[in-house]
């Protein structure tokens, strides 16, 4: 094969770019540590790259509303804590005093005092906020739903409506209804029912439908029992405390269970998350070895190649010479 | 012995050493081309003289030729100058959409979307609210960004075919007038450097777009596109126009041809193929995704937000200027997009906004589905939760295929730009190589080799030298038979 001059530096030129061109390659592989950076490496991977980044998102997303609502929760939690351990004080005054056929009527008065007092704990306890939002209020949060007299003061239609968060896929977490705990608003599903409208007990009994206690009205007439020293009145009001503390009580385990799916939603997330951020890289990440050692080879072909090309020139000019 | 037979001794010698002057001439030419592109080696071509008295002479220069290679060159050029042209308009692009290996769009979606999953618990939540409404501003910004990134380059590549059309032209011309000067030279004059220069032309051509050549018995050729337009003819010349119909089409006419009608992109080839291709194709299809899925989300996202109520109460009423997204096209109303209608989904994804009206007052975003002015319901999260919804939903209008999902219709624009780079890379280094190889052999044959035209000086340095004896040897036979007389 006949070597021309053009032949000779085409070919030369030719592999010193070449050689620049792996020399290049390797060290933005090694230095950025990612085999796959635009969609053009490696189209098909970098998509199952986007699609694996915009899942994490997601389930962090998920882990972020999560933590937020349980704050909520937990705010919740604890008020239903202090309005528990109110009504048990409430309770034990009720059966001093019931039980007792001559109180006295300055005892009475005192003890009817501090059934007021435990009234406003418990209000206290149902107006909670948490970062300036009623955490009892239901989807009416910016107003308190219990006004000075514990009349619930929300949307009296939609008086159990809470609002619910997604946690993880198709899991979902709500709020605790203040109506329903404290009030004794039914537990109804579709048509909603009044809270100062309850359905006439003598109807036939709607299985979504269960009355509850309002405990605000149960302190009302116990305070009253005890200022009238009536205590009769007060005796009989002891069975709506303990029904009041069961739904206190029973609410509190519903926030317990919510916060517990709040946890395994956020540990199924993190699990989900990681596993993601393993297959990502196992698509995106270069070997570093690898990368080190293609850096080295294309240096060495780059350098040979240079050393060559001097050669060749050498080579001729002796010719030339003759 | 005669004196006219010593006498012969001079002009054999005078012939012999013109001729190795001549040849010595030819060598030094090669020797200044050796480097020249394109450039055929030449030999000249000694003969016995015609003239009957002996001696010797050149027949004709003539140059090495590799005709199965040049025609090969013709379409490998072809193939290579389209993949590399493209990849060169499209690249630019990948690195405006994507920073640190994300594509920046999705970025934003993703985070618009995940403000939103946090806003479910916290609705009534002024701070929060405020913090989904800069999102989703971003959002929207980064719409508008892609669309201008991807209709910037756009029309680079447009300014890009009007200069290569006219580079073309040039081309054309330059071998029209080479045509010409070959057809009128006279018989004998040597044109070997002519035609060299002539084919060299061609060659470079083939890159720049898809010729076919025809070989004339005048020496001169005919250039013809893929489809057998005549572009070059004798001294003939069609050149090329480059004109814009519309925004997402370049086509190439020749005005010359009876009929109006351009060349199909795929006549084309060669680099303005190559960027016809990127234009017409690629980005212009990624460009009306883009603006599809921009109308379609924003539609179904301001109907979704149309049945929901804000923090105070109030209910959407249904009227454009309570849309969450606002789209200012020229043809769009101002606040909303049919995304049937083509002519205002055009320019979607750089006129998409966030309401300004609700960006002011971020409890007029209608999170709720249910309450009203005397009973507002701002922890109500009911409708964003179906307002969230829409990221799953398949947003069919428009597109030729099947509806997609918003995510999923942004990968798939980022994936399709990186396909078309990675395809004309890896079609690039292939056909580089067939073209590498093709030169590597036309070079061997044509070209310049110093070590033989150096042996090819020696050689006629010494006939020379030879040539410069048999005369000095006459001259003083021709003395000696002169002091005879005397």
């Amino acid at each position: 094969m006949r070597v021309t001059e053009l032949g000779k530096k085409r070919s030369l030129v030719k592999r010193i770019k070449t050689n620049q061109a792996n020399l290049q390659e390797a060290v933005e592989e090694l230095s950025t540590g990612k085999k796959v950076r635009e969609p053009s490496d490696d189209p098909i991977a970098k998509e199952m790259i986007e699609r694996l980044r915009s899942a994490t998102k997601r389930h962090k997303s998920f882990i972020e509303s999560g933590q937020k609502f349980k704050q909520q929760l937990k705010t919740s939690e604890d008020a239903l804590g202090s309005a528990e351990n109110a009504l048990q004080n409430a309770k034990e005054i009720a059966m001093d005093f019931g039980n007792d056929p001559n109180p006295g009527a300055a005892n009475a008065e005192v003890a009817a005092d501090r059934i007021a007092k435990i009234k406003d704990t418990v209000l206290d306890a149902a107006n909670t906020k948490y970062r300036g939002k009623y955490v009892f209020g239901g989807v009416q949060d910016d107003s308190a739903p219990f006004n000075e007299h514990g009349d619930y003061t929300g949307d009296k239609s939609e008086a159990t409506e809470v609002r619910s968060v997604t946690v993880s896929y198709k899991t979902q977490v709500d709020q605790i209804s203040g109506a329903k705990v404290f009030a004794g608003a039914p537990y109804t599903s579709s048509p909603p029912t009044e809270v100062d409208n309850p359905p006439d007990p003598s109807d036939p009994p709607n299985e979504y439908q269960t009355q509850g206690t309002n405990i605000f009205d149960t302190l009302d007439k116990i305070e009253a029992g005890l200022r009238n020293g009536n205590h009769e009145q007060v005796r009989d009001q002891i069975d709506n405390i303990d029904k009041g503390m069961d739904q206190l009580n029973q609410a509190r385990e519903r926030v317990g269970y919510q916060i517990q799916t709040i946890n395994h939603a956020k540990n199924f997330s993190e699990n989900i998350v990681l596993k993601n951020t393993e297959q990502k890289s196992n698509l995106e990440a270069t070997d570093v070895a690898d990368a080190a050692t293609r850096v080295q080879t294309a240096t060495n072909a780059l350098e040979a190649t240079t050393q060559v090309a001097g050669k060749v020139k050498q080579v001729s000019q002796s010719f030339l010479k003759l | 012995m005669s004196i006219q037979k010593t006498s012969s001794l001079f002009s054999l010698g005078r012939s012999a050493m013109f001729t190795q002057r001549q040849k010595m001439n030819t060598v030094q030419n090669n020797i200044s081309n050796a480097s020249t592109p394109g450039y055929r080696r030449k030999e000249a071509v000694l003969q016995t003289s015609s003239d009957g008295m002996g001696g010797v002479e050149v027949g004709n220069t003539r140059s090495r030729k590799a005709p199965f290679v040049q025609d090969q060159l013709t379409f490998w050029n072809d193939q290579a100058g389209f993949h590399e042209e493209k990849k060169k308009a499209l690249e630019p692009i990948e690195a405006s959409l994507n920073a640190d290996g994300e594509n920046i769009l999705q970025g934003r979606v993703n985070e618009f979307f995940k403000k939103a999953q946090s806003l479910t618990a916290s609705p009534g939540e002024s701070v929060d609210r405020r913090d989904f409404l800069n999102r989703a501003k971003e959002m929207t910004t980064h719409f508008s960004r892609t669309r201008s990134t991807l209709s910037r380059q756009r029309e680079t590549l447009r300014k890009q075919i009007g200069g290569k059309v006219e580079k073309i032209n040039q081309r054309l011309n330059k071998i029209g007038q080479l045509n010409g000067q070959i057809d009128g030279a006279r018989e004998g004059q040597n044109i070997g450097d002519v035609v060299d220069q002539r084919d060299q032309a061609v060659e470079k051509l083939s890159k720049q777009m898809g010729i076919d050549v025809v070989k004339k018995e005048d020496k001169t050729v005919q250039i013809v596109t893929k489809n057998g337009n005549s572009l070059v003819e004798g001294g003939t010349v069609h050149e090329l126009e480059a004109k814009n119909p519309d925004a997402s089409t370049m086509a190439i006419h020749i005005p010359d041809r009876p009929s109006d009608k351009p060349l199909d992109d795929s006549e084309i080839g060669g680099g303005l193929g190559g960027l016809v291709d990127a234009h017409n194709n690629t980005l212009s299809d990624q460009i009306r995704d883009l603006d599809q899925l921009a109308a379609n989300f924003a539609k179904a996202f301001n109907e979704q937000h149309e049945q929901g109520y804000d923090a105070n109460g109030n209910q959407v009423d249904g009227t454009p200027q309570q849309n969450f997204f606002t789209v200012n096209s020229s043809s769009a109303s101002e606040y909303s997009v049919d995304p049937t209608d083509s002519a205002e989904v055009q320019g979607a994804a750089r006129e998409i906004e966030v309401n300004q009206v609700i960006v002011d007052d971020p409890s007029k975003f209608a999170a709720a589905d249910g309450g009203s002015p005397a009973e507002p319901e701002p922890g109500n999260n009911g409708n964003l939760q179906k307002l969230l919804d829409i990221r799953e939903q398949k947003l069919g209008t428009g597109f030729s295929g099947p509806g997609k999902k918003l995510e999923d219709g942004l990968r798939e624009i980022n994936t399709t730009i990186g396909q078309a780079i990675s395809t004309a890379k890896h079609e690039k280094e292939t056909t580089g190589r067939m073209v590498e190889q093709l030169n590597s052999i036309e070079t061997s044959q044509e070209g310049v080799s110093l070590e033989e035209e150096m042996m090819e000086l020696n050689e006629a340095q010494r006939a020379f030298q030879a040539a410069t004896k048999v005369m000095r040897s006459g001259e003083e036979m021709f003395k000696s038979l002169l002091s005879i007389k005397r």
